[in-house]
Parts: C-alpha cells; sequence; structure tokens
C-alpha cells in the first residue's frame, strides 16, 4: 500500500477511485504513566512517554485506514491528513484519513 | 489562625514549584534548543517544501508518508507566567517559545525519518498542533521523496 499526502503519486497514474477511507483509535494512557507526567509537568519538556503512546496509536490508525483501503481493492492512499482530539481528558482520538485509489505505473 | 499557616505553606508550595520549574524548565530550553540548532545544521541539505510542486518531477524514483511527532510540555513557572498573561491580555511569550521547540523538533524527526528511507526531499509539510491531557502534541507530516539519477520514462 502506497502513503501520500500529495494528491497524485509521481511515476503513477490514478486509474480508478475508491472513495474516502478513514481509521481511528481512542486510545488513554495507564495512572502510572499520568502520575509521572503529572510530575515532569512541573520541570517541563518532552513527555517521551505520550509521545511513544500517540505514535502507537497513529500507527494503528493507519493500519486501520489500510484495512479499509485494502477492503476496498485500492492499492494507494493519497492526500492523507491527520487530526488529534482530546475526547476526555484521559483519553486522545487519534484519526487518519485519505482518498483511497488504484494507481497503475506510468506508461505502463 | 490554622488557616492562614495552612494558607502560607499552600503558597510556599506553589512558590517552590515555580523555582524548581524555573530552574529545571530554562536548563532543559536551553540544553533543547543547542541540541535542535546542532540537528537543524547536520539535516539542512536535506530539502522541506510546504508546497506540492515536486522539485525534478521526471527523476523521481520513490515517494512516501513520513511523520515526525512531540508530545512537549511546559514547566510550572510558564504556567503561572501564562496565567499572569491572562489577566492582562497579549503575547504570551512562555508558550510561544515552548510551541516553537516542539514544531521545530516534530520537522526534525521527520527529516531524520526522510534521510533514514534515502530521501532528498520532503514535499507538501503540514503541521499540527493538539492541547492534550498534560501537554501538546505536535506533528508534521509530509511526503518524502527520492530522486534516482536516471531518468524513467
Amino acid at each position: 500500500m502506497q502513503l501520500s499526502n500529495l494528491d497524485h503519486l509521481p511515476g503513477w497514474a490514478i486509474s480508478e477511485h475508491r472513495g474516502l477511507v478513514q481509521g481511528s483509535t481512542v486510545q488513554s494512557k495507564h495512572i502510572g504513566r499520568d502520575i509521572f507526567a503529572g510530575l515532569k509537568n512541573i520541570v517541563g519538556g518532552e513527555l517521551k512517554g505520550y509521545t511513544e503512546l500517540l505514535n502507537t496509536a497513529r500507527d494503528e490508525s493507519l493500519h486501520r485506514m489500510i484495512a479499509q483501503a485494502e477492503a476496498a481493492g485500492a492499492n494507494a492512499v493519497l492526500n492523507v491528513r491527520f487530526s488529534t482530539a482530546t475526547i476526555t481528558p484521559g483519553a486522545a482520538e487519534i484519526l487518519a484519513y485519505g482518498t483511497a485509489v488504484v494507481v497503475e505505473p506510468q506508461g505502463a | 489562625m490554622e488557616s492562614f499557616i495552612q494558607l502560607g505553606l499552600n503558597f510556599g508550595l506553589i512558590l517552590l514549584l515555580c523555582v524548581i520549574g524555573y530552574l529545571f524548565g530554562t536548563f532543559n530550553e536551553r540544553r533543547h534548543l543547542r541540541s535542535i540548532i546542532k540537528r537543524e545544521k547536520d539535516l539542512a541539505p536535506l530539502l522541506v517544501f510546504s508546497g506540492a510542486a515536486l522539485p525534478d518531477p521526471d527523476k523521481i524514483t520513490d515517494s512516501g508518508l513520513v511523520i515526525g511527532s512531540v508530545v512537549i510540555a511546559e514547566d510550572a513557572f510558564k504556567a503561572l507566567l501564562a496565567t499572569i498573561r491572562n489577566i492582562v491580555g497579549g503575547r504570551v511569550g512562555s508558550y510561544e517559545s515552548l510551541l516553537d521547540r516542539g514544531r521545530r523538533e516534530a520537522l526534525l524527526r521527520l527529516k531524520a525519518q526522510a534521510r533514514e528511507s534515502g530521501a532528498s526531499t520532503v514535499c507538501n509539510v503540514r503541521f499540527t498542533t493538539a492541547r492534550i491531557a498534560r501537554g501538546f502534541e505536535i506533528m508534521a507530516f509530509g511526503t518524502a521523496i527520492r530522486h534516482g539519477p536516471a531518468n524513467r520514462t
């Protein structure tokens, strides 16, 4: 599966359009991490645990989006976008969406 | 009298947290900025565009999505400054430097990922910022492009 946030794929021609695909995860962290982050909040800086957590959640979202695209018979997702939103004080939703298309090598 | 002591203790605790926040926060910020400047110089040859136009389109061999993200939090002192600033309004300088650092860090991670995959350019770079529980999630994403020596057509 090829992913891109451009509206085309260089070197490939779009032959079919298979519609919008999306994948999302709602992720919350366990209380230990939260307490640690609260302490880290005093001195500031990167919250590495949260960075990792959101990266894992984003991978999962992309996975679900790709699964949807595969089910639609596509071999690429173009114009991929992300959005993150706090749902409850302890949880965040990570959404990935894009347009599923069938692409063919140009000049083939 | 008792509540007066309680109040004094509470105030003292907040003051202590702010002093700790100021000392460690300033130290961390300086160290982070030094590291950012060093890595920015290191990754400068890798070109980044916010537009979708592709350089040398007929030499492109490969492309793919790259992502860089960071969750960064303010220290207690920055939070206090922002609270005071909120009363009179205006620019909140303490958060500006925080978000600037976060954004540069996210971009650096994106560039590092692009370089790892052998790309020479990243196009169509977008940023998103979201307030999550105790910090800010800043994310940069774009399309990494690999140029080959041979013309494919």
